[in-house]
């Protein structure tokens, strides 16, 4: 499943007048209204979408939310999708956009995992001394604002300047949120 | 290389990120000097540089449980129109729908609203009850009242559709397994919960009922096929939800 921004760049760039005669069908018929056709789409794109959802929020019941979230959005959205950029980017974006949705309403910057902790903070709640601890768990750990860029840098593919947009911040904050949040997995993942 | 850090070193992680980013140019080729003999910042910009390398290529991860049951749920009550428009509408411009089959379609709605109420309802219900004594359920009250009887009930209230035509291997599989699992259960849920888990069951098998019925009347609709999947669906959830409530009462 090829849903990583940066990897479909040339296809955005080369998308062409006749780009909707490239839909696949079961986007089309779910536009059309064919819940068949929408189960297919959910069954291919969910894990992708959930992952994306899951790494961002950091919390397994708020993100089947989201994830939910996304596909009644994509519901609704469908019939307005052209062909004009790789249905897989389309959807991620709208992806993104629910997820940051959610964090900004939910105000999840607030719990546990806020964006301005410090290291020392984010060690108090580390792991059992010596344990192990993979990627993932570590990403699940870092602060929000940093997790945020973390996940849409280097796990999603996105620019600095297209996180820049996204999270309202300049392309130089994103790129000092990237080096924050990979010092703080190393230190994390060295523990 | 040495180990020891130096003044230089401040500086070279000041510039790794960018350095990172394919940045170049006089600062750069220093840093990249500085890497070449510190062992401490050259083993800095290796672990990150895996990092990146690592988060790129991460597999997805799928939830634990079926989230699609519950899309379907919200798809259908609030956008039942959109649903049933959505077709309608692309349809009617080339092939107009009849009234029979827009009745058929609203008519259809009903069983899955009441199956997805059900579901919604039950869950509650058993998170409910399954808080025992702090529970203000006056039927949780009585644990001990035929526990026994609690894995018949539920086995008898959910046996899959034997004539399933629709019914997929997989969904009498699954259904199966799981009741088989609530009636090695059985005494661990209490008579309030069992009773719930019935009547609401009952609901959902009643919904499967009509469903089944109004494909039959029209075999061809995808919609329809794809709604009695929503409701197997439903019951399929129900039943994991029970077996995982039960496993932890």
């Amino acid at each position: 499943m090829a849903l990583r921004p940066q990897q479909e760049t040339s296809q955005l760039a080369t998308s062409r007048p006749d780009s909707a005669l490239r839909i696949e069908p079961d986007v089309r018929g779910a536009a059309a209204g064919d819940a068949y056709a929408f189960q297919r789409l959910y069954r291919r794109y969910m894990p992708r979408v959930y992952s994306l959802c899951v790494r961002m929020l950091g919390d397994q019941a708020e993100s089947e939310e989201a994830t939910q979230d996304v596909f009644v959005r994509l519901w609704d959205k469908l019939p307005l999708y052209r062909g004009d950029s790789a249905f897989s980017t389309w959807l991620h974006r709208l992806a993104v956009n629910v997820v940051l949705s959610r964090m900004k309403v939910r105000g999840t910057e607030r719990n546990r995992f806020a964006g301005e902790e410090t290291l020392e903070q984010v060690s108090l709640r580390s792991a059992p001394a010596g344990a192990a601890m993979d990627l993932e768990a570590a990403i699940a750990m870092l602060p929000a604002g940093a997790r945020r860029v973390f996940v849409l840098h280097d796990v999603e593919g996105y620019t600095h300047e297209e996180i820049g947009d996204l999270l309202g911040i300049s392309a130089g904050g994103s790129k000092a949120q990237l080096h924050r949040a990979r010092v703080i997995l190393r230190k994390t993942l060295d523990r | 290389m040495t180990g020891e850090r130096t003044k230089d070193c401040g500086r070279a992680e000041e510039l790794l990120a960018d350095w990172m980013e394919g940045e170049s140019g006089p600062e750069f080729t220093a840093l990249e000097a500085h890497l070449a003999t510190c062992s401490s910042c050259s083993a800095l910009a290796e672990d990150l540089r895996r990092i990146a390398t690592t988060a790129a290529s991460l597999p997805d991860i799928t939830p634990p449980r079926d989230l699609w049951p519950e899309i379907a749920m919200r798809l259908t009550p609030r956008q039942a129109g959109y649903v049933a428009g959505a077709v309608l509408t692309r349809h009617s411009a080339s092939h107009p729908v009849s009234s029979t089959r827009r009745f058929r379609i609203e008519r259809w709605r009903a069983p899955l609203a009441a199956a997805a109420a059900v579901l919604v309802v039950a869950t509650g219900a058993l998170l409910v009850t399954r808080s025992g004594d702090n529970a203000p359920v006056p039927t949780a009250a009585a644990p001990s009242e035929a526990p026994a009887a609690s894995g018949e009930a539920i086995l008898a209230s959910s046996q899959p559709v034997n004539s399933a035509q629709l019914l997929s291997q997989s969904y009498a599989a699954e259904i199966e397994a799981l009741t088989t699992i609530l009636a090695n259960d059985r005494g661990i849920l209490d008579t309030a919960t069992v009773g719930v888990l019935r009547r609401n069951l009952e609901v959902i098998d009643a919904a499967i009922q009509e469903s089944r019925q109004a494909l039959e009347q029209d075999p061809a609709s995808e919609l329809l096929t794809e709604q009695l999947n929503v409701i197997y669906d439903m019951k399929l959830e129900m039943l994991r939800r029970t077996v995982i409530l039960s496993s932890g009462a």
